[in-house]
């Protein structure tokens, strides 16, 4: 599933990103295969996001959190 | 001994630089909790003990060695050219304790260009309200650096972050990412154009400027050609490799901490309304930094 298809309260594990411009990126940032991703927040207008990455917090946009392929697992 | 050692100092946007460099020199430079409000780099000056002070360089916030605006590029001009005079003999590395994975992976980056680094865990106070302790001698031990709690807002061990400045026979070099699985011919001649020493720093610079017009970008992208070398692999596995490390490190400083007089369900309660109000600040804070900045 896509990381912009979250929903809240379910908790996913990042399995790969699309784009080599865009993983290197969320690696830096530390979204990283293996690594729990949950929904925290959405901006009005429902872009961008915001999600929990381990234990902090980040923004993205949707059109990248939909680069993000996650596996939900609660 | 150095009279005078300079430092500079490092860490992610928002983690609390100024707010250190204005404790150590006594100056009075813009804080702000808009990540970014550093641009330029600045200088001010702090007397250790009787014989040594230092210069002390605020530099701009950044994420990674891997530049993506000008203001990121002025960190690494200083850090990686050892020519420059103002080279620091020392990093004080600032780290947000209640996001310490991610500010690490800069940490173990600005050591491998070979210059020693000490790490002032700032923030301490908002990562113990999320519930998470550190252990300062583990990481220390972890890390193989100097480590020290600070809280640069309230201006404590700040004395002590002087002491350790001050006693430089600490100060030591330190490697974090092999490069035995790359190949030595490249990274001989990826030294020799860019004219530097450290194999790290030679190729990150390498990466950084082969994406540029330049003679110096064609001399390199030949020779990362000729080896068959993928600087974007390379990168991706060095981040990686960087976090697997860092993930170690962490994990091991991180201290269970029970409290005694507090129920659980308590707790539980407190630590609810605090996640519900640090998601919502956090979301106002960052939206403009998140478009603003991070991803152009
Ligand atoms: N809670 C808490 N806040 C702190 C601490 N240290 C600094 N701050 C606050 O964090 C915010 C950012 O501090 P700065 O010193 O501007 O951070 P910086 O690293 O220079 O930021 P940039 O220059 O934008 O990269 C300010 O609002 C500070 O008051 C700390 O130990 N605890
Ligand atoms: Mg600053």
């Amino acid at each position: 599933m896509k990381l912009s298809k979250l929903a809240y309260n379910q908790v996913a594990q990042v399995k790969a990103i699309q784009g080599e411009e865009l993983s290197l990126k969320l690696f830096e940032m530390g979204v990283l295969p293996g690594e729990e991703v949950e929904l925290e927040n959405i901006a009005p207008f429902g872009d961008p996001i915001a999600i929990r990455v381990g234990e902090y917090k980040m923004c993205l946009r949707l059109s990248d959190a939909e680069c993000v392929e996650v596996t939900v697992i609660k | 001994m150095k009279q005078e050692i300079t430092v500079a100092l490092a860490g992610n946007p928002n983690s609390g630089k100024t707010s250190l460099f204005n404790a150590l020199t006594g100056l009075n430079h813009k804080v702000s909790n808009f990540p970014g409000t550093t641009v330029d780099k600045k200088v001010g000056y702090c007397k250790l003990t009787s014989e040594i002070k230092a210069q002390i360089i605020d530099l701009p916030g950044t994420y990674s060695l891997y530049p993506k605006s000008t203001d990121e590029l002025v960190t690494y001009d200083i850090l990686r050219n050892k020519a420059e005079t103002d080279f620091p003999d020392l990093v004080l590395f600032i780290a947000d304790a209640s996001n310490l994975k991610r500010n690490l992976l800069l940490l173990t980056q600005v050591a491998d260009l070979g210059v020693p680094v000490i790490l002032a865990l700032n923030m301490v106070d908002l990562a113990e309200r999320k519930g998470i302790f550190y252990d300062m001698d583990v990481l220390s031990e972890t890390l193989n650096i100097p480590v020290v709690s600070i809280n640069a807002r309230n201006k404590k061990g700040i004395d002590q972050i002087k002491k350790l400045i001050a006693n430089q026979s600490l100060h030591k070099k330190n490697t974090y990412l092999s490069l035995d699985n790359i190949d030595t011919k490249l990274l001989d001649e990826i030294c020799e154009i860019t004219d530097k020493k450290n194999a790290y720093a030679a190729l990150q610079y390498a990466i950084n400027v082969s994406s540029f017009a330049t003679n110096r970008a064609k001399q390199v992208n030949a020779v990362f050609e000729k080896h068959n070398f993928k600087s974007k692999n390379f990168q991706e596995n060095e981040i990686l490799k960087r976090y697997h490390l860092i993930d170690e490190a962490v994990r091991a400083g991180k201290k269970e901490r029970i409290s005694s007089n507090t129920s659980r369900v308590g707790n539980c309660l407190v630590f609810k309304h605090f996640v519900f109000s640090v998601s919502s600040n956090f979301f106002v804070e960052r939206i403009p930094y998140a478009v603003g900045r991070a991803w152009v």
